[in-house]
């Protein structure tokens, strides 16, 4: 496993990709997309070569795998590596301890126990680098709670998230337009951004940040939203990586309420949820809608 | 609204009790009753002796022969007496059928307790959901249409759905349900589009893709099916239509759907976003979930207060309204389908009118490289023309709210006047 040591020394900050579905294509489109100003590497680790997209399959060999060629713009600078990716060594060859974030897909193979396969692929990672940022996609909903004690950081379930996008189309017609703009990340289309507060804004309210925001002359930007720092909970009780130490979050805060209202509202307030009123403090995050980065502050890494 | 579906629920009761042929049985033996006593009565009227020559004791008699047999003397006269068996054996039948219809009854509301309620026939709705096909999501749809939160006011709609399996919809939430509607019948009908579900007076129609059919394609093809039969009878029904394949988008380029959600396009996007951005999920979670504690996009006609106003201006306005609190994100105004910078036009040569919504509208002159925004994207650019902050709202826009339950935007604009 010589091959291990090339890509910890050599590839950082990079995406993996667990498995291989439908959804793989599209990842790797929009993180190449132009107004991704950091084109980071991906790895994809596979056991199924064969579901990848055929200009993926040739290429010369690199760190074990195989190095996506130019012919299809999207995949320049994407690697794969073959292999089990509940299997920590060939985690370890993607080099998933220097990595940014861990994508891990869904396995179609799997049928209906693809998400147990997506559980061991998060654990294995985890036990690599619990620091690294996993996102995780599964089939059923009522299958979130086995990630409940893992370390995962994101889960999406795509039958929840379009049961509830059919629905409040439904109801406010037009609805499923702005999320596809706000995913789709092209010029002459928002994102939304995370951005750290800049020195200017530390000490201020939503509500200060709010008007200066959108009157900064440079940029054409809507805030929407704070994170916070706030403990890691599970349940109500604090949560420890192996090594003793606490774990911290950014709780997220659309449109806070007002100090008065939050008052009323005990669970918000365990929460984490903080009112208009409540100062901004370094480490704190901007939640925008741009066209692009805004240059508030320094683009935003975990 | 709750009102017509209250009306619709006393149908449901009249049709499931079957009202109709208790009330012809119960006729039928009040019919019995009358016609023997009179026919008792008229026979021994004349007769001093007979205990039958009040009207009033003969329709005693008549009742105690129904039920139980014989209470006195017998009539004294032959027709009376034929009368009499004839009202003893032939209402005791009328009576058995009676109970064996109410014991079928509610064996059938047994069998139907449990799932969505057929829809009594000949029923109109008005500003309902009608929902096409069923599949695993369609309760959490249902769920989410009903949320606690639009328990009161206009957010709260019925719902019909329509689906050969319709009637085996299990109520998996008693208030969700409330009001919800089940047409057991082919979504592709025209006539059971038009005038079981009351298409034309829907305010939206959502399409479920049928799972059923194996590959994407087939649940995508019945769905491009039921958006033309939708097309044919309401062209300008707002229909939104689950596609499984994002590639099927162009077949329905020139149908009546109004929205695609394509899931997996929408999830793959949401993915490589936060990756780029860690934690976006919570935000669109957040935004998507229907509850009190969290936030949702709300996208409201423009008060008349606002109307004249520029974007910016509305912006300020909203930013310093305190009750209820709420974020300015977009607008939406009129304008023409494109597709590829040309302009989408039906079979008549009409160019298709639809909304453009703008969120978060550029200063002026802001101008975005086309080529280079669509890197990747061909088929998924947005081609319509954008409007920027200094665009004046009209009557005929509308705001893109985010805010935690459905503002009241009249009121904002007089806290701002005041």
């Amino acid at each position: 496993m010589s091959d291990t040591g090339i890509i910890a020394e050599n590839v950082r900050n990079h995406v993996v990709i667990c498995n291989w579905n439908d959804l793989g294509d599209q990842i790797v489109r929009e993180l190449r997309s132009s107004v991704i100003a950091e084109q980071k590497p991906i790895i994809i680790v596979t056991d199924d070569l064969e579901s990848l997209p055929a200009a993926m399959r040739g290429g010369e060999t690199a760190f074990g795998g195989n190095v996506i060629q130019e012919q299809d713009d999207p995949y320049e600078g994407v690697f794969i590596v073959p292999g089990n990716p509940t299997n920590e060594r060939v985690l370890l060859r993607a080099a998933v301890k220097s990595a940014e974030t861990a994508i891990v897909l869904s396995d179609p193979r799997e049928g209906d126990h693809a998400d147990a396969k997506s559980v061991l692929i998060a654990l294995a990672i985890e036990a690599i680098e619990p620091e690294v940022h996993t996102i995780v996609e599964i089939l059923k909903s009522k299958n979130r709670i086995h990630f409940q004690h893992t370390l995962v950081d994101e889960i999406v379930c795509i039958d929840e998230f379009s049961e509830k996008l059919l629905s409040q189309s439904a109801l406010t017609h037009g609805l499923s337009d702005f999320y596809m703009r706000l995913l789709t990340a092209t010029e002459d289309t928002n994102e939304v951004y995370l951005v750290e507060v800049p020195e200017r804004f530390v000490g201020k309210t939503f509500r200060e940040v709010e008007e200066a925001v959108f009157n900064d002359e440079t940029e054409d930007a809507i805030l929407i939203g704070i994170q916070a720092v706030a403990d890691r909970l599970n349940g109500e009780q604090k949560v420890y990586n192996r090594f003793g130490h606490q774990l911290s979050e950014r709780v997220l805060t659309i449109n806070p309420p007002s100090k008065e209202n939050l008052a009323n509202r005990a669970d918000l307030q365990k929460r984490g949820i903080r009112d208009r009123s409540y100062k901004l403090q370094e480490g704190d995050r901007l939640v925008l809608i741009a066209y692009h980065l805004p240059k508030l502050g320094k683009p935003t890494a975990e | 609204m709750l009102k017509a579906v209250d009306l619709v629920s006393v149908r449901w009761y009249l049709q499931a009790f079957r009202v109709k042929k208790l009330s012809l049985l119960l006729g039928i033996l009040l019919g019995l009753w009358l016609f023997g006593a009179g026919v008792i009565w008229m026979a021994e009227r004349d007769e001093a002796a007979s205990p039958f020559n009040s009207y009033t004791h003969a329709l005693w008699c008549s009742t105690v022969y129904l039920v139980s047999g014989l209470d006195e003397e017998p009539p004294a006269t032959t027709v009376a007496k034929l009368t009499t068996v004839f009202m003893m054996l032939v209402p005791a039948g009328v009576l058995v059928l009676l109970g064996t219809f109410c014991m079928a009854t509610f064996s059938r509301l047994q069998l139907l307790a449990g799932h969505v309620k057929i829809c009594p026939e000949d029923t109109t709705f008005k500003d309902h959901i009608v929902i096409c096909g069923w599949n695993t999501k369609g309760d959490a749809v249902i769920r989410q249409l009903h949320a606690d939160q639009f328990e009161q006011g206009t957010m709260r709609r019925p719902i019909v759905i329509v689906s050969e399996q319709a009637d085996s919809i299990p109520i998996t939430n008693t208030k969700a349900y409330q009001g919800v509607w089940a047409i057991n019948d082919d979504p592709v009908q025209d006539p059971v589009l038009e005038f079981k579900a009351c298409v034309k007076t829907a305010h939206s129609v959502i399409i479920l893709a049928d799972e059923t059919a194996g590959k994407a394609g087939g649940a995508d093809a019945a769905t491009v099916l039921i958006s033309l039969a939708i097309q044919t009878i309401c062209p300008n029904t707002w229909t939104c239509a689950e596609i499984l394949d994002h590639r099927n988008e162009i077949h329905f380029e020139r149908t009546a759907v109004t929205e695609l959600v394509s899931v997996r396009n929408i999830a793959g996007k949401l993915v490589a976003r936060a990756a780029q951005q860690h934690n976006l999920t919570k935000l669109f979670m957040d935004l998507l979930e229907v509850s009190r504690d969290t936030n949702e996009v709300y996208i409201l006609t423009v008060p008349k207060q606002l109307v004249g106003q520029t974007f910016e201006q509305a912006h300020a306005i909203v930013r310093k309204t305190k009750r209820p609190e709420m974020v300015l994100a977009g607008v939406q105004t009129s304008g023409t389908k494109k597709r590829h910078g040309e302009v989408v036009k039906d079979n008549f040569d009409n160019e298709i009118r639809t909304k453009v919504l703008t969120v978060n509208p550029p200063r002026e002159g802001r101008e975005m490289d086309s080529e280079m925004s669509t890197r990747f994207f061909s088929a998924q650019a947005f081609d319509d023309e954008r409007v920027s902050r200094d665009h004046k709202l009209s009557s005929d826009d509308r705001l893109v709210i985010i805010a935690r339950e459905e503002p009241d935007l009249s009121i904002l604009a007089k806290e701002h006047t005041e």
